[in-house]
């Protein structure tokens, strides 16, 4: 029989525990740098997209054709829907859910807490169905159809809600460290 | 990028004003090479949409100033928010990335000649370091975040 280990906690569900985002200021002005680059291109990924589809011409051989796919409203849903739970995610004060995750005995299950998990579900279930949105556009709209030569419209799509998912974690992770430094910088 | 992650040590030394006026001429004729890349990556295939990239590079440094601006405004208050410091760190993200990316996309459709983008990436990428390089060396020597 040994003594437990003082980071032990009994009232842990799982074995092993989150690893925790401890980021100094230094990760922190970075990783949101990097995130906001990373939203602004995933978003040029799909106004490129949008931009050789709108003047795309038709082929030199057969200059009087139509050119048969284009990109329509429903291209930009999965985008609205990740921009959306990008936002709502972002925006989530995080304090509220570190109190609820990390299981402390005050402000565990508060009204604030249960707020804070319900609008963070909402926000994350946006974000994953803008991408899986985007794959039913890849899939349904330009993969299997009779025109396969406008793939690039679709995995830009796709490339786009990757990328903002991917901001939108880069943001989490480097704003999880504790603010702390700048208040003391203050006071 | 962010200028105050690589704080910049002024090699002037304070006490001679002429190194001063030096340093300030260089960076404005730097500044003016950036503009003339742009203007000339418009004029020469006279089609002026890298101007927008002009654009761009100089409204960067604006969201850092003006979030620190917000965020210092109650110094005395105990709740320091630094959701606004933050917010102009993203934003400053996008605006780089979308001076850098605007001219590729340009390109790619071919609304634009390679050569105006690669001149246009240059030379916005002179206008933005001109400013930065300015405001490390000349203002907001006391406090941290600089611009």
């Amino acid at each position: 029989m040994s003594i437990p280990h003082a980071s032990y906690d009994p009232r842990r569900v799982f074995r092993f525990s989150l690893p925790r985002f401890e980021v100094g200021p230094k990760v922190r002005s970075i990783g949101t740098y990097l995130s906001g680059g990373l939203f602004a291109l995933s978003y040029f990924f799909l106004f490129d997209a949008a931009t050789i589809s709108s003047h795309a011409k038709p082929p030199p051989d057969a200059p009087y054709d139509v050119v048969p796919v284009h990109m329509s409203f429903v291209d930009w849903i999965p985008a609205i829907c990740s921009t959306l739970g990008f936002l709502i995610t972002s925006l989530l004060d995080k304090s509220h859910l570190n109190a609820a995750l990390s299981g402390d005995s005050w402000g565990g299950d508060g009204p604030a807490a249960v707020r804070a998990r319900v609008v963070l579900f909402i926000g994350v279930a946006l974000m994953a169905g803008g991408l899986a949105g985007s794959l039913t556009v890849l899939i349904l709209k330009y993969i299997i159809t009779e025109y396969t030569d406008y793939v690039y419209y679709g995995i830009m799509n796709v490339a786009m809600n990757g990328g903002i998912m991917l901001s939108a974690i880069i943001l989490w992770i480097s704003q999880s460290g504790s603010d702390e430094y700048e208040y003391q910088l203050t006071v | 990028m962010p200028f105050h992650l690589f704080p910049l040590k002024s090699p002037i030394p304070h006490e001679h004003p002429l190194s001063h006026q030096l340093a300030v001429i260089l960076l404005s004729f730097v500044l003016a090479a950036g503009f003339l890349l742009v203007i000339l990556s418009c004029a020469l295939w006279a089609n002026w949409l890298p101007l927008l990239v002009a654009l761009t590079f100089v409204l960067a440094p604006l969201p850092n100033s003006i979030c620190a601006r917000c965020s210092r405004a109650d110094d005395l208050s105990p709740e320091y928010n630094s959701a606004y410091v933050d917010f102009g760190r993203f934003l400053t993200g996008m605006l780089v990335t979308t001076g850098l990316s605007l001219p590729v996309l340009l390109a790619h459709s071919k609304l634009i000649q390679p050569a105006a983008c690669w001149m246009s990436i240059a030379g916005g990428g002179l206008v933005y370091g001109t400013i930065l390089v300015y405001s490390g060396w000349f203002g907001g020597s006391s406090d941290d975040e600089g611009w």
